[in-house]
């Protein structure tokens, strides 16, 4: 008996889905629920059980009845709700432009390249632009008197201050507070005191790499590097390294990248940390060695978005804004 | 460096090698090939030579570079035997031997000053000289083959006995370019009994010039202290060829050799003879000993280099191995120490013949790295807020100072400037900004712009350097006061911070003389809001170095309430000229029930706020609210004399 009830409860909550009128509604409530419905017909049979099987049976009526009537009720609400009027509707309508803002090509740059090193174990640090002397310069081994310390090319504000013109003073700041590992991602404004043209204004921006541990090799540089250029430009793009000189590494190298058209473009100056450097910051050289490297992050920029004029960059011109970079 | 690829050759054999084989693999031993061009049909090749190697600032240099990477035979120059006249030069009495470490010092009479032959002619030529006459054309030759400088003086018109010293301040020489120059002091100079005739390393004077008239000529081939050389040049603002080379380690080895070249080529080309003794004062420079652990370089470069590969790569570039390391060759003085060597070895290898690999190692954790990337999570919150990023020059022009009102005095200026355009630190990004409006409203109406970047503050002690914090401006067209105010709490927010705008106590006058507001967190004023003087735009700037001091973006969960709130509106008449902050503040301040109060609706005097009451322990009740909306119209008609319109 309890399955007929069931069953029949299914049956009813079936076809009460299925109504589609008022009127079949009422005529399905009458069928299960009315006073020769079909629920009545199968309680004629309860007088035949004993106590127990009364009770148990009593209840599932009750929540067969319940389930009916609910379904019921809910279907009714449903079937009386008038539906909207149809109207015209035109789905061609031009948009409404969104106000959308975007990051400066260079931001793209600097964002793109952290997050490659990031993979690595590199976090951002920074550092002044306005600089002593002594990190700018000496502490890299430039003295004062050293031949690759172009005056012409410092912006000065007295003997001892002037604004930077790397960010490989941040090496020093870093390296002076904190004892290896160290690996550090350091982008920022770096000066040079040069003619204004389309390649060259008095300040762009660099982004600074240090590694120093106590096994990481000059292979690792190449290796990374070459991941670098890779992860911005592609798969394909092919990348060369030939010897330079700085005085705060050793081995020092330059790096080029290949462009559309197949010619090299140098991006960034690299090598080895010098000894004597890390002296200076109280590294044991004994113990550690490691790299760096700094890369022109407007020359990427301008690689990377087909920019031609590096004065576009800081123009603030939203023609400009709005549509450089990815 | 100009080399013309025939120059080259009279040194080393580069048959079979093209030029543009030549190129790159110079390029990657260091040696940079920057143009090949191509004059008269003669190949040039552009060297970029870093200032290490000044050795190679030489067509001498150069074809051992070239020998070295090609791995060909470098045929030095035969130097010829002079002939040994008992006359003596004029002396020269060098005051200290650091000044000039050594030279080679002879006369030779009897020549003809006319144009050099033209082999010479055409080899200055193609490198970039201008030919003069036989005397000079000589000099600039054999300081392009050699890096070695030297000077030529008419020695009739020389007044007895030469001397090498210090100048001292305010002597003054008119220089062979017709200058006349006032020294500082502490420069190199040579005088004779009564002047100075030169000063080396740098330039001859116009009193001692080889002319027309010229049949007796001094040779001096020497080195002088490159340091005191380079900062003659700096003071003097003379650069040039020699001085580029005088103010590096050159070699202490070879005047004598150099002198004996000059004297023949002098000879052949002016009908000259040596006059007097060739007298020498030699250096008493000694190859230092390097040694190069093996294992160090290996572990450096991360490569496998055998014993007899840096055996052959460093003898290829002229170093001796000793029992104890080894000795580089006198015009290698750049070379001092281990590191110097292992970057010897590994550009010959060449850095592209090494594998790539990737670091290992450990991951630092330091408490300065792990600070959060505020800089890029403020751009990405100001950039989903509709402004787009600019970045502007932080060298600026007086007129972007003076225009906005500012005091020149309280900015940073540089000592040097290129342009008067690049010349004061800006104070503020809104001096960059500001200007940016009226660029922009040529082409849109639409103008959102931010830009975080660095202003400068002069510091009170030359001892500090400045406060240079990084800074937030923003401007906006198309925003209202409030809503710009919106977009500075919603960034405020995001760092888990509250500001507070007051009026102004001290107007800035970039921004219109009444609408403008100030900024502070906890009290301390950290930038500006207002309206341009044109009412074209809002625009506020933000100190965020500040900011990020107090900021996080840690917040923990609280509750929701599950009891439903009481939501209801309440208008009140306020007197003309009334501060809204404080108001809507005093009726949130009331109970700590009203988790909300909102302004909707502005009429004439009457202001509609919609307050939200909500208990996070029991259901509210009528009766619960009704004295806190008693306790409000109290409060704000004795506060601000406010009228609640309507009854309780």
């Amino acid at each position: 008996m309890q399955t007929k009830l069931l069953n029949l409860k299914n049956q009813a909550l079936a076809l009460i889905s299925q109504a589609d009128s008022k009127k079949e509604l009422e005529r399905l409530r009458i069928q299960y629920l009315g006073r020769k419905g079909q629920i009545n017909q199968i309680l004629k049979e309860i007088p035949q059980l004993d106590k127990d099987q009364k009770a148990q049976l009593g209840r599932l009526t009750n929540d067969v009845k319940t389930a009916i009537t609910q379904t019921l009720k809910i279907k009714l609400k449903h079937l009386s709700q008038a539906l909207p009027k149809k109207e015209f509707f035109d789905p061609t309508l031009p948009s409404q432009p969104a106000s959308v803002g975007q990051l400066h090509p260079i931001t793209q740059i600097i964002n793109q390249v952290e997050d490659i090193f990031s993979r690595f174990g590199f976090t951002v640090a920074s550092g002044p632009e306005i600089e002593w002397d002594k990190i700018n310069f000496q502490k890299l081994l430039l003295g004062p008197d050293h031949p690759s310390r172009d005056t012409q090319e410092t912006y000065y504000f007295d003997d001892q201050q002037l604004l930077r013109v790397h960010t490989s003073s941040v090496q020093i700041r870093y390296m002076q507070k904190n004892q290896p590992p160290i690996r550090i991602i350091v982008p920022g404004r770096v000066y040079r005191r040069d003619t204004i043209d389309a390649t060259h204004l008095p300040s762009f921006y660099q982004i600074e790499g240090l590694m120093v541990d106590d096994k990481t090799t000059l292979t690792d540089l190449l290796g990374i590097l070459e991941h670098t250029a890779k992860s911005l430009f592609g798969q394909d793009r092919k990348v060369r390294f030939y010897g330079h000189h700085f005085p705060y590494t050793e081995p020092s190298l330059e790096v080029e990248i290949q462009n559309d058209k197949g010619q090299w473009l140098e991006i960034l100056g690299c090598g080895m940390v010098h000894p004597q450097v890390l002296i200076n910051c109280k590294i044991d050289p004994k113990k550690y060695q490691g790299w760096a490297f700094g890369m022109g992050a407007d020359r990427l920029a301008m690689l990377k978005f087909g920019i031609t004029d590096i004065r576009n960059l800081y123009s603030g011109d939203l023609r400009f804004l709005n549509y450089a970079g990815s | 460096m100009q080399a013309p690829k025939i120059w080259l050759e009279k040194y080393v054999d580069l048959s079979g090698i093209s030029d543009k084989q030549f190129a790159e693999k110079m390029t990657f031993a260091g040696n940079k090939v920057e143009i090949i061009h191509k004059i008269d049909g003669q190949t040039v090749y552009q060297f970029e030579i870093t200032s290490n190697r000044p050795d190679t600032l030489s067509i001498i240099g150069l074809a051992r570079e070239a020998a070295a990477v090609f791995n060909k035979k470098f045929s030095p120059p035969k130097i010829p035997q002079p002939t040994n006249p008992k006359a003596k030069p004029i002396s020269l009495k060098v005051a200290n031997k650091n000044l000039c470490p050594t030279y080679s010092l002879v006369e030779i009479n009897h020549v003809e000053v006319k144009p050099s032959s033209q082999s010479i002619q055409k080899l200055l030529t193609l490198a970039g000289m201008r030919p003069v006459n036989n005397i000079v054309d000589i000099a600039n030759f054999m300081l392009w083959e050699h890096t070695q400088l030297m000077h030529t003086f008419d020695a009739d018109k020389i007044k007895g006995n030469l001397n090498l010293r210090l100048a001292k301040p305010k002597e003054k020489i008119i220089t062979l370019d017709h200058k006349t120059r006032q020294l500082l002091g502490g420069e190199i100079i040579i005088a004779d009994e009564e002047k100075i005739i030169d000063v080396p390393g740098l330039m001859g004077g116009l009193n001692t010039e080889i002319s027309h008239h010229t049949t007796r000529v001094l040779l001096l081939v020497a080195i002088d202290n490159p340091v005191l050389v380079r900062r003659a040049s700096k003071n003097l603002k003379l650069r040039s060829p020699s001085s580029t080379r005088s103010e590096k380690k050159l070699d202490l080895t070879q005047t004598a050799a150099v002198a004996k070249r000059v004297i023949k080529l002098i000879e052949k080309e002016s009908g000259g003879q040596q006059s007097t003794q060739l007298i020498t004062s030699p250096s008493n420079w000694k190859p230092p000993t390097i040694k190069l652990n093996i294992k160090k370089l290996n572990s450096i470069i991360g490569f496998n280099f055998t014993q007899s590969q840096v055996d052959k790569y460093l003898k290829s570039i002229g170093l001796a191995k000793t029992s104890s390391g080894y000795q580089p060759p006198p015009w290698r003085r750049d070379l001092e120490a281990e590191v110097d060597l292992i970057e010897e070895v590994s550009r010959l290898h060449g850095f592209n013949r090494l594998p790539r690999t990737l670091p290992t190692g450990t991951i630092p954790i330091h408490q300065t790295a792990l600070r959060k990337n505020w800089p890029r999570l403020i751009k990405n919150q100001l950039a989903s807020l509709g402004y787009t990023e600019t970045y502007s020059s932080t060298l600026i022009n007086q007129t972007a100072i003076t225009a906005l009102g500012l005091n020149l005095k309280t900015h940073l200026k540089v000592l040097h400037p290129m342009s008067q355009d690049y010349e004061y630190m800006r104070t503020t990004i809104l001096q960059s900004l500001i200007p940016l409006i009226k660029l922009n409203l040529k082409s849109t109406q639409q103008i959102n712009l931010f830009e975080l970047g660095t202003v400068f503050y002069p510091s009170k002690s030359k001892a500090k350097l400045p406060d240079q914090p990084l800074e937030l401006g923003l401007i906006s067209t198309t925003t209202t006061y409030r809503q710009l105010k919106g977009h500075l709490e919603s960034l405020a927010h995001r760092l888990n911070l509250q500001l507070e705008i007051k009026p102004s106590k001290h107007p800035c006058p970039m921004l219109h003389p009444s609408n403008q507001a100030e900024i502070y967190l906890k009290n301390k004023l950290l930038g500006i809001l207002g309206q341009t003087l044109d009412k074209n735009a809002w625009a506020a700037s933000l100190n965020i170095s500040e900011l990020i001091k107090s900021a996080s973006t840690s917040r923990q969960y609280s509750t929701i309430s599950g009891y439903p709130p009481i939501i209801e509106d309440m208008t009140f008449t306020l007197p003309a000229k009334t501060y809204l902050g404080p108001v809507i503040t005093t009726i949130k301040a009331t109970h700590k029930l009203i988790q909300s109060v909102k302004l909707t609706k502005v009429y004439k005097h009457n202001y509609t706020f919609n307050l939200t009451y909500q208990s996070q322990t029991k259901p509210l009740t009528d009766k619960t609210i009704a004295p806190i909306r008693k306790k409000i119209t109290a409060g704000l008609s004795r506060k601000f004399k406010a009228k609640l319109v309507g009854k309780l």
